[in-house]
């Protein structure tokens, strides 16, 4: 539903859209943050960098001799992504990524001009599962993942930096444009969210479920942009959150029952489904 | 401090006389047109026969199919309450009633009570008249005998018959070609009486294991009844000290509890 | 037509009038200031004074059960009217059609269209029977010879993934709809449809949240033909008249003009209680309990659940509609419907009850199955719960009236 549900992520979103992208344009740091998002650090300009390049190429950075003396510098690079990994977990997906902006806001696009969505069945979500291990395995051990990157063809340009033209340009064009048919394409393959989504059981942040005010709507699986189908069939556990998951928060907003999905951080409740806030959304 | 309970059945309007919880006196009149009177006769005699004035008297609490056209009656209460606060003191000493089996002229009851003496549940056969007082008369009468003499009939017999007919109509034709068989009546009545405690039986068996089970009404009075009962369901069942005015004793219990302020409605 | 045919309809139309009027007259006589008029004239016209009154003209398609969308027949310009009968004369006239061990609610709809005893069956223009219960099945077959009748697939296992199939199905019964109305679905009407049914969606919530105050506002039984003249009713003026009532209700709260001091609060779930029936929720509020939270399809079911789409395109939102018909109801026609005792559980919580009844209609297997379950979840919760078996007919209110007040009087015992 076009609706400006999640107000509050997309302000976060675009903000940290034009930190991340064009920080470099209002401010520098002596040495740069990376945190763990798909910010192309080939976007030379960026002040705070993706930590994909610095995971992917671990073996180049950590073994480095430099880089093991100067601690303060090996703290912002691995420190800080490890840091945001166990404290936020895929959050940084929903609320912080670019090119996870760029993705939703592709498929506002078509969503404003009616076009088709492409609807993918589980059978094609285990298919992409395999893809997506295999690009994490090819990311972990440093097997020349910026060559095919999507992002590295989309961010620095964007950012006016010149890029190379390479074989992955292809794979930029690929994704996003099936990303304009399918909402966060993407995200069902980036190794960068399957390396922090190995970590899903012991971030703090939560999708917690109400089994008994749940009333089986399905309305959460189908507006899930990852399809994960278990919000839905789950039906005595509490906690429902799935190493797919990114956080986008649809579901909690479309849930029409009181309290039958919510964001919550350990114990804390914060962002609750409501029937109210259900009318609120969407009359 | 004395109570009334009046139970206004379809062929009886029974009356009890409690106090302290206990029962002081039991009356009984037939039922009619005129159960205003008969009401009103019922209180006067329980106070001359007793040495009670009037004001002695503080509430009557009436039950039973009838209870809401009774006048002198201050309050109602339906017949499930009242028979589940009457067996709480119409019991031998040592008996914990948990199932209530009512055997009346026409219908019967199944309660279930819980240890606090309060309804959990119950069911109800108000549609039929098989497993009925009615059942017993009908055949009673066919059989040249009267309710009070079956009873002590039936249980000498060592070859009980089969009666199979689930209706009362259809049971009377199937009697009389027991007895064309030339069958004895001892058998034909226990026959009948195991008959109806299958009835019973089938109303109440998934309520009867949690304690000890009393019977009340009409039929209770009828020893032939309670031990085919008891060989249906296979476990003893007990009778009420005062088996028919267990409705009305109830109501009296029931008044003293709510004036005694121990019951909040 | 047929000089027998004539003298009886003339007999049972008499005995419907007097049969529907009974019941309007009790709830007249028990309104509280409610200001209901306007519900009480949408059934009154139908029911009564048997007259089109109170819709809105346009061509009518009946529906039954709450699995058949009311969005696809207003987006299509059609008046969606629920043909199941609730009236005890009409269940005499289809004993002779349909077996004598089919529940009330079939028996009714057969003889309501056999003796044309209400305009919404002679003017209907196409019956649409889900394939819910097996007596619903097989009355699709009796009536098709007296309506155009349309069965919709609902399958007995809910499985999303089959979903795509399901709305294939939605859309055929768009193509039947449209030949009937003869006027096309677009999205936009379908937009607004959807918003439009959303809206009283959501006024039915605001009321049902009276509902769960206590002391209560309104009692049970006048929510309830509240709920049930929606069924009968111009679905804009409908929405209107529901949201004046909530107002309405808001200043009654304010002025705390509340009914009696707690009485106990009662949840009525099982076999459907279509008008005029409304014997239950009367006997309970008269015998001093009143019913506060209603689990019945021809009651607050059928507007409990939103619809809503992943996206702004036909398709969309002709699956959130079948999604909406399907997943959330707890239907028992559906095998394995745990997701009713969850509900249950829910509203046992929100509306505070204090007793269950469990209403089952002679012939209704479906729910008679899962008095069990719900036995089990009343111990659970620690409150009783009571099954009663009946069907339209009167004669047994006395029987009933015996058992629900030992029932009621259970409860102010605990």
């Amino acid at each position: 539903m076009t609706k400006l549900g999640g107000k509050i992520r997309w302000a976060i979103m675009i903000s940290a859209f034009i930190l991340l992208v064009y920080g470099g344009r209002f401010f520098t740091l002596t040495n740069n943050i990376a945190l763990p998002v798909f910010n192309c650090p080939y976007n030379l300009d960026a002040v705070i960098e993706g930590s994909c390049l610095y995971i992917t190429e671990w073996s180049d950075y950590l073994t480095s001799s430099n880089i093991l003396a100067d601690l303060g510098k090996l703290f912002l690079m691995y420190g800080a992504t490890a840091i945001g990994i166990l404290l936020f977990g895929k959050l940084w997906c929903g609320y912080v990524c670019p090119f996870g902006l760029i993705q939703e806001v592709l498929y506002k696009i078509r969503n404003f001009f009616g076009l088709r969505t492409i609807t993918l069945t589980q059978k094609h979500k285990d298919y992409l599962k395999v893809i997506k291990y295999g690009l994490l395995v090819m990311f972990v051990v440093g097997l020349g993942f910026c060559e095919i990157c999507p992002v590295r063809f989309v961010i620095p340009p964007l950012n006016g930096i010149a890029t190379r033209i390479e074989v992955g340009i292809i794979s930029s064009i690929l994704v996003l444009g099936i990303a304009l048919f399918s909402e966060r394409f993407f995200c069902r393959i980036c190794p960068l969210g399957a390396f922090i989504g190995l970590f899903h059981k012991i971030t703090p942040w939560r999708i917690k479920k109400n089994c008994t005010s749940c009333t089986s709507c399905g309305i959460c699986y189908e507006v899930c942009p990852m399809d994960i189908k278990e919000i839905y069939t789950e039906r005595e556990k509490e906690d429902v959150t799935d190493s797919d998951c990114i956080f986008c928060n649809k579901c909690i907003e479309n849930c029409p029952e009181k309290e039958a999905l919510s964001l919550s951080f350990g114990p804390h409740k914060i962002y609750k489904s409501s029937r109210k806030k259900y009318y609120k959304n969407n009359l | 401090m004395y109570y009334i309970g009046l139970d206004a059945g379809s062929t009886y309007l029974k009356g009890a006389l409690v106090k302290d919880g206990k029962v002081i006196d039991v009356k009984v009149e037939r039922s009619g047109i005129t159960n205003n009177d008969n009401a009103n006769n019922i209180v006067e005699s329980f106070c001359k026969d007793n040495n009670i004035s009037r004001n002695d008297v503080l509430g009557i609490m009436a039950t039973g199919y009838s209870r809401r056209s009774l006048d002198i009656a201050d309050d109602t209460v339906s017949e499930i309450t009242a028979h589940a606060y009457g067996i709480r003191i119409n019991v031998e000493e040592g008996l914990k009633p948990r199932l209530l089996i009512d055997v009346g002229g026409q219908d019967s009851k199944i309660i279930c009570i819980n240890e606090d003496g309060k309804v959990s549940n119950f069911l109800m056969n108000d549609k039929c008249a098989a497993g009925t007082g009615k059942f017993i008369e009908v055949i009673a009468t066919i059989l040249d005998t009267t309710l009070d003499q079956v009873g002590p009939l039936s249980i000498d017999s060592l070859s009980p018959c089969d009666i199979n007919s689930t209706c009362v109509v259809f049971a009377q034709t199937e009697v009389i070609s027991l007895i064309a068989q030339k069958k004895e009546r001892v058998d034909i009545l226990a026959g009948l009486h195991m008959s109806m405690a299958k009835r019973l039986a089938k109303m109440g068996r998934k309520h009867a294991s949690v304690g000890d089970i009393i019977m009340t009404g009409g039929g209770a009075k009828n020893i032939g009844l309670v031990a085919a009962l008891e060989d249906e369901l296979m476990t003893d069942v007990f009778v009420a000290v005062h088996p028919q005015y267990n409705g009305a004793i109830g109501a009296a219990v029931y008044m003293e509890s709510l004036k005694a302020g121990e019951i909040n409605v | 037509m047929d000089i027998r045919f004539n003298k009886r309809k003339e007999r049972f139309d008499r005995n419907f009038k007097r049969v529907s009027n009974k019941t309007l007259e009790v709830l007249k006589e028990n309104d509280l200031e409610y200001h209901m008029g306007y519900f009480y004239s949408c059934l009154e016209n139908l029911f009564v004074h048997q007259s089109l009154d109170s819709f809105s003209g346009k061509p009518i398609i009946g529906t039954f059960c709450a699995m058949v969308p009311d969005e696809l027949i207003l987006a299509c310009g059609g008046q969606p009217v629920k043909l199941c009968g609730g009236n005890y004369i009409a269940q005499i006239a289809g004993d002779e059609k349909a077996p004598r061990d089919s529940c009330p609610v079939v028996k009714s709809t057969v003889g309501s269209f056999e003796m044309k005893l209400l305009p919404v069956y002679e003017e209907c223009q196409l019956a649409i029977v889900p394939t819910s219960c097996d007596g619903k099945k097989k009355m699709a077959e009796l009536i098709a010879k007296y309506v155009p009748t349309v069965l919709l697939h609902i399958p007995a296992l809910k499985d999303e993934e089959k979903f795509n199939d399901i709305t294939g199905m939605f859309y055929g019964l768009i193509e039947e709809i449209e030949k009937r109305t003869g006027q096309k679905l677009t999205k936009s009407s379908l937009k607004k449809a959807i918003k439009l049914t959303t809206s009283i969606n959501k006024e039915v919530y605001i009321l049902n949240n009276y509902k769960k105050m206590t002391p209560s506002v309104i009692s049970g039984s006048h929510a309830m033909a509240v709920v049930n003249a929606y069924q009968y009713a111009d679905r804009e003026v409908y929405l209107d008249e529901i949201k004046k009532l909530n107002k309405h209700l808001k200043g009654k709260l304010k002025q705390k003009e509340f009914i009696k001091k707690s009485p106990k609060r009662i949840l009525m779930t099982g076999s459907p209680m279509v008008f005029p029936n409304l014997k239950m929720p009367l006997i309970l509020e008269e015998l001093g309990a009143i019913v506060v939270a209603d689990e019945t399809c021809a009651g607050d079911r059928m507007l409990a659940d939103p619809i809503n789409y992943r996206e702004n395109s036909l398709d969309a939102m002709v699956k959130g509609i079948a999604m909406k018909s399907i997943l959330p109801c707890s239907c028992p026609t559906f095998a394995y419907n745990n997701d009713r005792l969850f509900r249950l559980k829910q509203m046992v919580a929100d509306f505070d009850v204090d007793g269950i009844v469990y209403n089952v209609l002679r012939g209704c297997l479906p729910y008679d199955f899962e008095v069990r379950n719900v036995e089990k979840l009343s111990e659970e919760l620690g409150i009783p719960v009571i099954r009663v078996e009946t069907d339209y007919n009167t004669e047994d209110t006395e029987q009933i009236k015996i058992r629900l007040e030992a029932f009621t009087e259970m409860l102010r015992m605990k």
